[in-house]
């Protein structure tokens, strides 16, 4: 079990040059992971990969649904109202709710105009 | 819940490349519409970077959790897999184990050779722990006590250069 310090050690050494599938730095995402918890101390070195590519896959299927909002209002510019529609609109990304009123919130004067 | 903004202004917070981001989104957005490029506000990829920082915070909780439930410490691929299962993202778990299978298809080749340069003292401890699991298929704990003892016995013995205690166990 204490292999998992050397070997997310080479992992991050060895990735951090050329690699073909993992674009997100593995290092970053380790760090983000220790901050979403005290208790999580320990991350094997297959982890960071595991959740580089969920990254990847998830910033896709929230674009993916940001782009249908913006075609459907007919404009060409992706704006961050649209992400904070798709967020509202898709069950699966209630854990974004915060962070879309927070911006709705400091952006938006008139929460009235979401609602029309 | 109130009127109170609690801003955290926390400057150590990480966040994801902005250019890996804007490059994944722009990415899928070629491949959505095929009339012409879509823009991107930068506001836009801000939420995008957010949301995806967000949802590392979600999935290592709910990780963590499926890891204290089976009594382990440490995180591993499986327990972010089952994490996806669980807070309904089922459909990512086909692709991420195909490139976690790449992955570690890759990785043994750089694994064997590492060992072969560096971890001689590894190699020849793992040899005798196969020998003793072999004899007495019991708990690890005493195997690995074994090698700790080893290992203390022989770390002054090197460091000091060789005192009255040299243990030769073969």
């Amino acid at each position: 079990m204490r292999q998992a310090g050397r070997y997310s050690g080479m992992l991050c050494g060895g990735l951090s040059g050329r690699s073909g599938p993992h674009s997100l730095p593995l290092a970053r995402i380790k760090k983000i992971m220790k901050k979403s918890g005290d208790d999580v101390k320990m991350i094997s070195g297959e982890a960071p990969i595991v959740f580089s590519k969920a990254c990847e896959l998830f910033i896709e299927e929230l674009t993916q649904r940001s782009w249908m909002v913006t075609m459907q209002g007919k404009r060409r510019t992706l704006h961050k109202d649209d992400v904070a529609s798709a967020v509202i609109a898709t069950d699966i990304f209630d854990f974004l709710v915060n962070l879309v009123d927070n911006n709705s919130s400091n952006s938006m004067d008139n929460p009235e105009d979401i609602s029309s | 819940m109130e009127s109170e903004k609690v801003e955290k202004v926390v400057p150590e917070v990480e966040e994801l490349p902005k250019a890996i981001v804007r490059r994944v989104v722009k990415d899928k957005l070629s491949h959505c519409s095929t009339d012409g490029d879509l823009n991107v506000h930068k506001d836009a990829l801000l939420a995008f970077s957010e949301s995806a920082r967000i949802f590392i915070h979600y999935l290592s909780a709910t990780a963590n959790d499926i890891c204290k439930e089976s009594k382990r410490q440490t995180i591993n691929a499986n327990d972010v897999l089952k994490a996806l299962e669980e807070i309904e993202f089922p459909e990512f778990v086909g692709p991420l184990k195909a490139s976690l299978d790449e992955f570690k298809q890759k990785n043994v080749g750089k694994k064997a050779g590492a060992s072969e340069t560096g971890k001689k003292a590894a190699a020849s401890d793992m040899g005798k722990k196969a020998g003793a699991s072999e004899t007495g298929k019991n708990t690890g704990e005493s195997e690995t006590k074994e090698v700790k003892k080893k290992r203390k016995v022989e770390e002054p013995s090197k460091k000091i250069g060789g005192k009255s205690k040299q243990k030769k166990e073969d």
